[in-house]
């Protein structure tokens, strides 16, 4: 370890019998001075066994085109049950309503119309947006349309990969791929709209790619 | 863990621990237990008693009776069934009647035996024995509670099986690296902010009193109060009211000093074998080690008061600390409380070549300052639209919010920042105070960017980077670019490093 570590403490022991240990009586480990190095867009990443990661570009792997309109459907039936919940609202308390009825109904037409526009919109936007890529050591994701994400995960982390496919997806022959790490929920790794073999070939390059990394 | 397990036997008549291994030592748990949990009982249902007693509500009785008489069950289970065994191999524990569980930690795992004693404890002789492992995970097995000629004996049979032990546990072999001094734990009191907590509960006090109708009573005092000092000459009236003030505050530290120092008293943190290991308190003597590999993060915290006089605390994050930290005070802290420069000296003997020492931070970007003056002077003209009518040109007040917010960003602007080295990524963050974590590389599990509509106008981004111990660790306001370029290195830079716990 401590040839690794050349700026690691040194490996004397304290003079026995100081009853009060302060942290100025330990000898001060020299310090680590590397100058900070400004990150600079587009810059190709070195680290110190210089290794070179580019960013995710337009060359990089897409989705399945179909999830499209796998996102705009299921979107669309999740619309469908706030729009039946929020009617069944309306009609219950139409009475008790301050200001009219027709005020209320227009209201929530309109929401409406805007949540529906937004369906419509929103994923072609992310379906340009989303790229992936797994090479040997990481996985890096990124998407997003009003808000953009990208995560990076390393191999090595990975506890345990899903492979999900809800009715819909069977539906449209996709599958979504689950990556988890030993981190919280937010550190999971989701990739929808795969082709199910697809989806196959990349969990075995991840497990495989693994298990090289734990050897 | 696969060398534990908790198993539920089918025949409970096996003897135990099977294999034909010998015992070395073993036990029960001491009758004196059932009669602190009877202590426990009664102070956990005085308040439920009194509240029934003076809102007249006899059914809540009922309900703390039932509490208690379901407590005291269990209690008496517990101790009826109970029973520990050292053998030359493992330590067994088992307990329960219709679900039997057993648990066996075996001798090679054991790290330390550590003895916790509370004075109602003392005075009974009785002791908490706590078995810790490597885990890192804290107590693998509690023994609550056992006379301390047992747990004696129990500690005596198991340095024989393994001498290391008993070089820990008697301090030896480890590396001192720091103890608290008394001045440092009156400060930590000091500057606790429990004094808020203490004029809240008087207030809170003075509600209930309301509620219950003692109201008109209360208001008849105060005005009595208040005719008294108004015939009193003024600069005495004065001067009561702030010696009054004076003595609450006098209080409220005192309250809060007494608990710093029962909490840590003579607090040790010792380096033995790589295995961070804390002992504290005054009453209740605690001890807590923590394999420095285990170390998920490193948090140094100096809230605006401490860090005016140059004060901090340290504590550590380790895997899956966010969800044990309620049962157990002082879990992860390190340091309670000491000056930057000794915490900042401190941070290499835990994280094997990280240091803060002269370390320079690359800064978030300046438009930080733009995107706080704009939320104030949203927030501004918010109020000042909902306030118009009532307090017409008053507004203007509120025009200190934009101002307000472009300070509170210049502030940021020169708290915020990251480093990177080798083996760990740092970063710190605050307003007026200044919190800095430390992240190694190895235990990176996921870093992340962030970019929401506003924070794209601006060209901003935040990273967020993963462990697994704590909340994760967030950085806004970086330049969109150098976000992007820290999260790959990040990523890249962790997959270079094996993972280990």
């Amino acid at each position: 370890m401590s040839s690794e570590f050349p700026n690691g403490p040194a490996d004397e022991s304290l003079p026995d019998g100081s009853s009060e240990i302060r942290p100025e009586d330990l000898p001060s480990p020299p310090l680590p001075t590397t100058p900070p190095t400004p990150m600079r867009v587009g810059e190709t990443v070195s680290t110190s066994a210089g290794r070179i990661v580019a960013p995710l570009g337009p060359d990089d792997e897409r989705l399945d085109p179909r999830v499209v309109t796998y996102w705009i459907l299921s979107g669309l039936i999740s619309i469908l049950f706030l729009g039946a919940i929020a009617a069944g609202a309306l009609y219950a308390f139409r009475e008790q309503l301050p200001g009219g009825l027709e005020r209320w109904v227009v209201g929530v037409i309109v929401v409406f119309g805007l949540l529906l526009v937004w369906q419509f919109v929103h994923p072609p936007l992310n379906y340009r947006r989303w790229r992936f890529r797994l090479d040997d050591r990481l996985l890096q994701v990124r998407w997003g349309v009003l808000v953009h994400e990208e995560k990076a995960i390393p191999m090595s982390r990975l506890q345990h990969i899903d492979l999900v496919r809800g009715p819909l997806e069977r539906m449209f022959g996709l599958a979504t791929l689950i990556v988890f790490t030993a981190g919280s929920e937010a550190a999971t790794f989701r990739v929808p709209g795969l082709l199910p073999e697809h989806a196959e070939v990349l969990r075995d390059r991840i497990v495989s790619a693994r298990g090289a990394d734990v050897l | 863990m696969s060398e534990l397990s908790d198993s539920e036997p089918g025949d409970s008549s096996a003897e135990l621990p099977g294999r034909g291994a010998r015992v070395l030592c073993g036990g029960h748990l001491h009758p004196g237990m059932l009669f602190l949990r009877f202590l426990d009982g009664l102070r956990q249902s005085v308040v439920p008693v009194i509240v029934a007693l003076l809102i007249d509500q006899p059914t809540l009785i009922v309900v703390a009776l039932v509490f208690f008489v379901l407590g005291m069950g269990l209690a008496t289970l517990r101790f009826a069934t109970f029973s520990y065994q050292l053998t030359a191999e493992e330590l067994v524990t088992r307990e329960g009647v219709f679900r039997r569980q057993e648990r066996r930690i075996p001798v090679d795992r054991i790290q330390d035996l550590q003895f916790e004693s509370s004075p109602l404890r003392r005075l009974l002789s009785l002791v908490v024995v706590t078995v810790e492992t490597a885990s890192g995970q804290g107590s693998e097995a509690t023994l609550d509670s056992i006379t301390r000629r047992d747990a004696l004996r129990l500690r005596e049979a198991l340095h024989r099986l393994r001498p290391e032990t008993r070089l820990a546990e008697q301090g030896r072999g480890g590396r001192p690296l720091y103890r608290a001094s008394a001045g440092e734990l009156i400060l930590l009191g000091l500057s606790d902010n429990r004094l808020g907590a203490i004029l809240l509960f008087g207030l809170g006090l003075l509600e209930f009193g309301d509620q219950l109708g003692l109201g008109t009573e209360l208001l008849l005092t105060f005005g009595g109060v208040a005719r008294g000092l108004a015939g009193l000459d003024s600069i005495l009236a004065v001067g009561l009211i702030v010696g009054l003030g004076f003595l609450l505050v006098l209080a409220g530290w005192t309250l809060s000093v007494a608990g710093a120092v029962a909490l840590y008293h003579d607090f040790e943190l010792e380096d033995r074998n790589d295995v961070l290991s804390r002992r504290f308190g005054l009453l209740t003597r605690r001890a807590r080690s923590l394999p420095r590999k285990k170390i998920q993060r490193l948090l140094l915290e100096a809230p605006p008061l401490r860090r005016l006089f140059g004060l901090q605390s340290m504590r550590a994050d380790s895997a899956g600390s966010s969800e044990q930290e309620d049962s157990a005070p002082g879990r992860d802290v390190l340091v309670p409380l000491s000056s930057r420069e000794n915490i900042e000296r401190l941070v290499p003997w835990l994280l094997q070549g990280a240091s803060l020492l002269g370390r320079r931070f690359g800064r978030v970007s300046p438009k930080v300052i733009l995107r706080t003056g704009m939320r104030g002077l949203i927030l501004a003209l918010v109020l000042a639209a909902a306030f118009w009518v009532e307090i017409g040109s008053g507004v203007v007040v509120f025009g200190i919010l934009p101002l307000l917010g472009l300070a509170a960003g210049l502030l940021i602007l020169k708290n915020a920042g990251y480093a990177r080295d080798r083996s760990y990524v740092y970063f710190r963050w605050g307003i007026l105070g200044r919190t800095h974590a430390i992240l190694p590389l190895k235990k990176v599990q996921c870093a992340s960017l962030r970019a929401g509509p506003f924070e794209r106008v601006a060209g901003l981004a935040r990273v967020t980077v993963y462990v697994a111990g704590g909340n994760p660790t967030t950085l806004p306001n970086l330049p969109r670019g150098e976000a992007e370029v820290l999260v790959r290195w990040i990523g890249s830079a962790a997959s270079e490093r094996p993972f280990d716990g």
